[in-house]
């Protein structure tokens, strides 16, 4: 509209410049008829001129204009395409000054930190992010590559503390704009936030590992039952027959070998349940029900000096909400003694145990085990107050075999076979501890309609 | 008292099955492979055949079907050594279809009596 109305007061002003001659000199009429044409014929002259020489100004102006006009729509569009990318992209742009000095963040700086854009302006990234300085080796790397050339980063992995104290690892790559001098004006960071990517790849290794394991186990039983049952079958009937003929002596040295053969059996049923995918035996169970059944049952073999505590839909009021679940039976009271007498061992035998159930949709689980694909599941969480169990330790929990308990006190297969019957029934375990804190053990079945 | 027939490769489960039939007076015959089995079943009656399911050559599972054709053949149970070997899993499945009863490897007195028991009252009372 602006347009239009320049190009029409161009028009009008041109108009008034070539009619003004003709309004000066045909004004005053005169008696000499020879100046008359004379005047005349300059003023038309005159005319001509202005004509000539103002339609193509109005022309190119009006081409200069078009041009301009579309240029300018360019632009805008240009600035609002990248204003647009800027901000609704879910990688994390940061501009800074080298020492750290936050020029501009986008909303997914924002989102990602949990700091609004307000505290991140004018702060210093450094400072915010990594507060342990030069302490941080992330920090003494970068500073290494920034102080020797200037090379861009590319794909440089760092850990981003948010402001509720949870850690994103993100993929960084930069590019530096410098002054006319070739010093540093300013830094623009690009990032990924790769915390779930990397955790996936993490739970895949992990998962290859336990199948390659079982496997292998599996492959294993099979030998070893086979040369378990001439030990244990033998043992068993000389054992019989010389009970009947009492001679203490023999029957001790039987009495060893004959438990020795049942223990080890007992092991390779053990592997085996972790190792075997298919089983025939799952039923419908309501979660709270089998769980109190099953906790009962456990707890009364635990040392008095525990304490249980049931909370969430495990308290007897809230039963009226039902939730079912496909499993075996055996197998959760097998998870629940192997998780109480953990928490047990864990507090040597006193103390709290305390046991929440709960149900959560997918999206709302925090620190969500990977390979779960359901929409709801139970949360059987059980939380000792032991002396926890550090990061190492944390890794190999699962594994068959792996124990923290003395030579002789624990076969290191009570929670590889709940990883194992677990997994069976489309759930997951994990554990959250921090060394002097106690751990918490949470178990996630899925939850069947 | 029986005549039992027992097929195993492992020689130490298959003398070890034997005396624990023997020791309580049946009459056992041992052999280490489905062709031997077959061709015993051939010159001799039995009351009943204890076979493993997973063996070189001709496995027990293809034995329980080459006998279940047979109309007078012995009642079968089958022994398994479990574990996760694809063929195992198959085959343990299959053999509890086809056999009268699975024993799961190692096994007790008892437990080894607890099935022939119940399979031979099955057959005499059938």
């Amino acid at each position: 509209m602006k347009g239009i109305h320049t190009t029409a007061i161009c028009f009008l002003i041109c108009g008034l410049i070539s009619a003004a001659p003709r309004f000066v000199y045909a004004a005053p009429p005169k008696a000499n008829t020879l100046n008359i044409q004379e005047q005349l014929l300059t003023t038309n002259l005159l005319f001509l001129i202005i004509i000539a020489l103002i339609v193509p100004t109005i022309a190119a102006l009006f081409f200069w204009y078009l041009q301009y006009h579309s240029t300018h729509k360019k632009l805008k569009d240009i600035s609002e395409y990248s204003q647009y990318i800027v901000e609704a992209t879910p990688s994390l742009i940061v501009r800074m000054q080298q020492g750290g000095l936050v020029h501009m963040v986008n909303p997914a700086v924002c989102k990602v930190s949990g700091y609004s854009e307000d505290e991140l302006l004018g702060s210093n990234w450094w400072y915010i992010f990594h507060p342990d300085g030069r302490d941080d080796p992330e920090i003494q790397d970068i500073n290494i590559i920034s102080d020797h050339g200037r090379i861009p980063l590319v794909d440089y992995e760092m850990t981003l503390r948010t402001k509720n104290g949870e850690k994103r690892l993100i993929s960084w790559s930069t590019s530096n704009r410098l002054f006319p001098d070739g010093e540093i004006k300013e830094m623009v960071a690009i990032g990924t936030d790769i915390t779930q990517r990397r955790k996936q790849v993490k739970w895949e290794q992990e998962e290859s590992k336990m199948r390659a394991m079982a496997q292998m186990s599996g492959g294993l039983a099979h030998e070893i039952n086979n040369a378990l049952q001439p030990i244990l079958g033998i043992a068993d009937v000389i054992l019989k027959r010389m009970k009947e003929q009492d001679d203490q002596k023999l029957i001790d040295a039987l009495e060893i070998l004959h438990q020795n053969a049942l223990h080890a059996r007992g092991i390779v049923q053990s592997i085996l349940i972790f190792s075997r995918s298919d089983e025939q035996t799952f039923d419908m169970h309501d979660a709270s029900e089998l769980l109190n059944h099953s906790i009962d049952f456990v707890a009364g073999a635990l040392d008095k000096n525990i304490k249980i505590y049931r909370h969430g839909l495990l308290m007897k009021k809230e039963q009226t909400l039902s939730f079912m679940i496909y499993v075996d039976q055996t197998g959760i009271t097998q998870i629940m003694t192997n998780l109480l007498t953990n928490a047990a061992h864990a507090m040597d035998n006193k103390g709290r145990i305390d046991i929440t159930l709960d149900v959560y949709d997918l999206e709302d689980i925090k620190n969500c085990p990977s390979g779960l694909k359901e929409d709801r599941y139970i949360c059987l969480q059980v939380k000792d107050s032991g002396s926890g169990i550090d990061k190492e330790t944390q890794k190999k929990l699962f594994e068959p075999f792996f124990t923290t308990k003395p030579i002789g006190k624990g076969t290191g297969l009570g929670l590889s076979t709940a990883y194992g019957l677990i997994g069976r029934w489309g759930g997951a375990i994990s554990v959250d501890s921090e060394p002097g804190e106690g751990a918490t053990f949470n178990v996630f079945i899925p939850v069947s309609e | 008292m029986a005549a039992i027939l027992v097929v195993d490769d492992d020689p130490g489960v298959l003398s070890t099955v034997t005396f624990m039939l023997q020791v309580n007076d049946h009459v056992v015959t041992a052999v280490s492979s489905v062709r031997e089995c077959l061709n015993k079943l051939d010159t001799e009656q039995f009351e009943l055949i204890i076979t493993d399911i997973l063996m070189p050559t001709t496995d027990g599972t293809e034995l329980i079907q080459i006998l279940r054709k047979r109309e007078d053949a012995p009642p079968i149970i089958a022994m398994s050594g479990g574990g996760n070997i694809v063929s195992a899993n198959d085959a343990l499945s299959l053999a509890k279809v086809l056999a009268k009863a699975v024993l799961e490897k190692p096994f007790l007195e008892d437990e080894l009596y607890a099935v022939i028991n119940d399979v031979l009252g099955q057959t005499r009372t059938a």
